[in-house]
């Protein structure tokens, strides 16, 4: 009796397919990447760096939870306390490499949640979804270019930031309420 | 005073029906990108960090660029059998689902699963199926597989469910019934020889216009995969240097009748390649036996034995057999035996025809059944379609003796049919039955007695 879940456990691991693994490999990939990007180079090179590692493995053992969400969440609050905390700078290659990176995390745990571990997945599915997610990273590096920019032109990031994100805010409600309208 | 009447319809609902659920669904992906654009543009706001901003973009942008445009329709699913072609046990079948996407969005992946049975041995049939379709696109799904066993096999349901919106929008799933799979039984080699008991026609009279074993010349023609050797037309097959044979009408009008006892099967199927059940054999012998005599130009007949006592006019031709075939699809063990032998309308067997009987006798009234048809005067030959391996699952210490009993009953009840001249032979393919059929056609030629008492000559 005591068998039967683990040898369940052993069939469904037999069953696995190379599709699902590369999206679940993927997610850890870009999770521990955005992680080790995001945090204090302390923190990165010590001993706490596993903890980081079993952090990015979450998302990828379960894309359907709310892993994916504390995970983008952590790096978040990692960049806040390298930046913020330990005083280190703000390099535009690490910024644009930390949003392109937890993009590409949420992108492909949207995918892992759809796609069942035995499944058989064309290969042209994996091509248009990962094409897509990186549209949007090179997409959106381009405003986030002029922003910095403008930023560092008018020595006034507080003011900026406020107004930038107001308008992206009023954006998303604005699509929002459109897209509740057309229900 | 009566009573007020009061409406017999149930008063309608007031409430309506049910809302069906939403075709499209949000996922957890749309509500963590929203989430995370939120809190990201609060924090920017609330720290004046414009790096924040930079983080949220990527998101704010993927949400609005995906949803700019949402699917509306679900996906269209269909089970199909992608040839055409009559699958017999042991060849290719060729089975799928189609999916169309009648949208105008592309859908970004469908996971669509199709349940195969058993029978039909279709690699990969367990797994889902992962494909995108673009808006206006059909996507075939093809489950190429092997059929193990005759039978109709029932190919489904199948599920899909759709994503679209980068993952963003899910729809619910779209669930089709389920697909008929014919698999016809093969046949396995039968020959025997020309012994009929009794021809039903009057033969003498009119000449048979019927192609088949006979000696009335019909013509010449080329020679053809089954034609006997013996046939060859070697003066025309030399003239024009290509094998010719001479076509004969057939100069016998006789009707063969099949019947198949149902009430009981035993023995495991292992499929075409494995070990025979008793309705297996019972099937491929029965198939056998009517394209021998179907091809030969004899009508033939079948009848079940119990279960909902089907029945097949008699008819010949190759229409008729594959009427055999497909009515031999749907042969099925009936749960319990047969009580009383009136089961069987005799009236429906011709009394001239040779009645060949599959029974694999594991009832008393099987044998009495036989009995019966041999007493009314019938030429019956039995088939014993009983598996020679066949071993009971031990029940207790008393199973095995209990079944050799049973096997030493089973014998001497054969034993009894025999000398009631019903004979018993075990299926073998080709040439099974030549013995038996030899002595019937003897036994036909003698003076026989029926069971009103009434002299008759056989012949």
């Amino acid at each position: 009796m005591m068998l039967d879940p683990l040898r369940r456990f052993w069939d469904a691991v037999g069953r696995v397919t190379p599709g699902p693994m590369l999206v679940r490999a993927g997610i850890f990939v870009t999770a521990l990447g955005a992680l080790l990007t995001a945090y204090p180079t302390v923190v990165v090179t010590g001993r706490l760096v596993a903890a980081l590692v079993l952090l990015a493995a979450a998302p990828a053992v379960a894309p359907r939870g709310r892993a994916t969400t504390l995970v983008v969440l952590a790096a978040v609050c990692g960049w806040l306390l390298a930046t913020m905390g330990f005083q280190e700078p703000v390099t535009l290659f690490r910024l644009l490499g930390l949003a392109g990176l937890l993009y590409l995390l949420h992108s492909l745990a949207a995918l892992g949640a759809a796609l069942p571990l035995d499944a058989v997945v064309a290969p042209e599915v994996l091509a248009r979804w990962i094409s897509r997610a990186m549209l949007v990273v090179a997409a959106s590096a381009v405003p986030a270019l002029v922003a910095v920019a403008a930023a560092d032109a008018l020595h006034g990031a507080f003011l900026l930031a406020s107004l930038v994100g107001l308008v992206i805010a009023v954006g998303v409600a604005a699509l929002l309420t459109h897209l509740l309208r057309r229900e | 005073m009566t009573p007020p009447l009061r409406p017999a319809v149930p008063a309608a609902d007031r409430a309506g029906p049910a809302p069906s659920p939403p075709d499209w669904v949000p996922t957890r992906a749309l509500g963590r990108a929203v989430l995370l654009t939120g809190l990201l543009l609060f924090g920017a706001v609330l720290l004046g960090r414009v790096d924040l901003v930079v983080i949220a973009a990527p998101f704010a942008l993927g949400t609005a660029v995906a949803l700019r445009r949402r699917p509306t329709a679900l996906p269209k699913l269909r089970l199909a059998l992608l040839d055409d072609q009559l699958v017999v046990e042991g060849g290719e079948i060729s089975a799928g689902a189609q999916l169309g996407n009648e949208d105008a969005v592309d859908y970004d992946l469908v996971v669509s699963r199709i349940r195969a049975p058993a029978w039909l041995r279709i690699d990969r049939a367990d797994r889902p199926y992962v494909v995108s379709a673009r808006r206006g696109e059909v996507v075939d799904i093809d489950l190429p597989g092997t059929a193990r066993r005759w039978g109709r096999h029932p190919l489904g349901p199948a599920a899909a469910r759709a994503v679209a919106c980068g993952g963003l929008l899910a729809s619910s799933p779209v669930v089709t019934g389920t697909l008929s799979a014919k698999v016809y039984p093969a046949t396995e080699p039968f020959e025997a020889v020309e012994a009929m008991p009794r021809a039903a026609g009057l033969v003498g009279q009119h000449r048979s216009r019927r192609p088949g074993e006979g000696g009335e010349l019909a013509g010449v023609r080329v020679f053809a995969p089954g034609d006997r050797l013996r046939r060859i037309d070697w003066r025309v097959s030399l003239r024009t240097r290509q094998l010719h044979v001479a076509a004969t009408l057939s100069d016998r009008d006789a009707e063969v009748a099949l019947l198949l006892d149902v009430t009981s099967e035993a023995g495991e199927s292992g499929g075409i390649r494995g070990a025979a059940s008793v309705l297996d054999t019972t099937v491929r012998a029965a198939a056998a036996i009517a394209e021998h005599y179907l091809y030969r130009g004899d009508r033939v007949s079948l009848l079940e034995y119990g279960g909902s006592g089907r029945r097949l006019r008699p008819a010949s031709g190759r229409r008729q057999y594959l009427t055999v075939l497909e009515w031999l699809l749907e042969v099925r063990a009936t749960a319990h035996p047969v009580e009383s032998n009136d089961v069987l309308g005799q009236h429906w067997i011709s009394s001239n025809a040779l009645v060949v009987v599959f029974t694999p006798l594991m009832h008393p009234q099987s044998a009495g059944m036989l009995a019966q048809l041999a007493r009314s005067g019938r030429f019956v030959v039995a088939v014993d379609t009983l598996p020679k391996a066949l071993t009971p699952a031990r029940r207790g210490p008393w199973t095995e003796a209990a079944y050799r009993i049973w096997r030493l009953e089973r014998e001497v009840a054969i034993g009894q049919l025999r000398e009631h001249g019903v004979p018993v032979v075990g299926w073998a393919g080709a040439g099974s039955l030549d013995l038996v059929l030899r002595d019937v056609s003897r036994l036909a030629t003698a003076p026989r007695v029926t069971a009103s008492g009434q002299g008759r000559v056989g012949g």
